[in-house]
């Protein structure tokens, strides 16, 4: 039995849907293996291109807000800044439902085994901003007396984008955001925004706008 | 002031404490106790049956000094009791001997358990019979780093960071 089973799997249909997808017809849709770096045995690059764009047009953030940046984070959640409008603004109370990460604040040791299991507890594709000085480098605790923060969350974790600001404005995160999009897909703005409408003053005649 | 409050010093003084009333306004208790080590849950113990509470306890570091009286380790243990019912405020104050150990109350004040923690965390003093003394601020793999002990050439004596004794006299 074991002999005849030799070379073959399982599945026969899995396997010629694997050589179909090897062969010289398929090569427009399937990048090179080397391309998109260790992932999925198996990738199909226009599921890869619309998969991207529905991760970057819905980043989902963990609700990790550990000191201060976290107010600022809280600010552009909300309506005035509205994260939404880039569609991350679903903060998620879990990791296991979050696939972005704002480190918003200080980490000090008695906090860097929470931060890694909880990075842990994230599926993947997954990532890091590291929002505020104290994130990016230890911030104003980077001192010789310094005996309790970790001078910058990328000693733990890995990071995909700093926010620098003590703490930054939410504009800061916002581009920090769009950043991550952009590291995602490889453009800006991977949707076509919706487009301001041009300000109703203008079509009034006479009336010049500064 | 209230009679009780009055014979509270009285029964102090007593009872062998180091007890001396002090001016409210100017220093925010009406008594000051020092304890020697063995009286630390003596007096909490007293002061739990008269209706007290425990406001804090907390460390401080000074400079050593091996000529005095009594020879201390530099650092010192406060403890702050108040009252609910009527404005009163003591503060007791204990020397740590150069054992660095001095007894826990928090069997006898169970929120003066964390407090013994972060004390331990911050000056090293170890709370002889405290149920739990791990840290509580500090990583578990910093017990030994204690960062509010200060170098030498920083430290001050004691007569110098206290209030000066003539003082509560004067308004008296």
């Amino acid at each position: 039995m074991g002999e005849e089973n030799k070379g073959s799997s399982i599945a026969p249909e899995l396997d010629a849907y694997t050589e179909f997808l090897k062969s010289e017809s398929c090569r427009p849709l399937i990048g090179d293996a080397g391309e998109y770096g260790e992932g999925p045995l198996l990738r199909i690059k226009l599921t890869d291109i619309i998969l991207k764009l529905c991760q970057a047009n819905s980043l989902w953030p963990m609700t990790f807000g550990i000191a201060c940046c976290a107010i600022e984070m809280m600010g552009t959640g909300m309506a005035r800044f509205d994260i939404s409008r880039y569609g991350s603004e679903v903060f998620r109370p879990s990791p296991r439902q979050s696939d972005l990460m704002i480190v918003a604040g200080t980490v000090n040791k008695k906090l860097a085994p929470v931060l890694l299991t909880l990075y842990e507890q994230m599926p993947s594709p997954k990532w890091v901003i590291a929002m505020g000085n104290c994130a990016i480098s230890g911030g104003p605790f980077k001192v010789e007396d310094n005996y309790n923060v970790i001078e910058g969350v990328d000693k733990l974790i890995p990071v995909d984008v700093y926010v620098p600001g003590c703490p930054p404005r939410p504009e800061g995160l916002i581009e920090g955001i769009l950043k991550v999009q952009e590291k995602i897909t490889g453009t800006r703005h991977p949707l076509p925004q919706n487009r301001h409408p041009k300000s109703p003053l203008r079509k009034v005649k006479g009336l010049r706008v500064k | 002031m209230d009679n009780i409050i009055k014979n509270f010093k009285g029964f102090l003084i007593d009872q062998g404490f180091d007890a001396v009333e002090t001016d409210y306004e100017q220093r925010g208790y009406h008594l000051e106790v020092v304890l020697t080590v063995t009286q630390v849950r003596e007096f909490a113990k007293k002061a739990y049956e008269l209706g007290f509470y425990l406001v804090f306890v907390a460390g401080f570091q000074v400079l050593a000094d091996p000529e005095t009286p009594s020879p201390h380790s530099g650092l010192a243990v406060v403890y702050q009791y108040a009252r609910h019912d009527r404005q009163y405020r003591i503060k007791a104050c204990a020397l740590v001997p150069d054992s660095l150990e001095i007894p826990s109350i928090s069997d006898i004040y169970q929120g003066a358990d964390w407090h013994e923690r972060e004390t331990r965390d911050f000056y090293g003093i170890v709370f002889s019979g405290h149920h739990n003394l791990k840290p509580l601020l500090m990583a578990d793999m910093d017990v030994d780093v204690h960062p509010l002990l200060k170098e030498e050439a920083k430290l001050k004596s004691l007569d110098a960071v206290s209030w000066p004794s003539e003082a509560p006299e004067s308004t008296e």
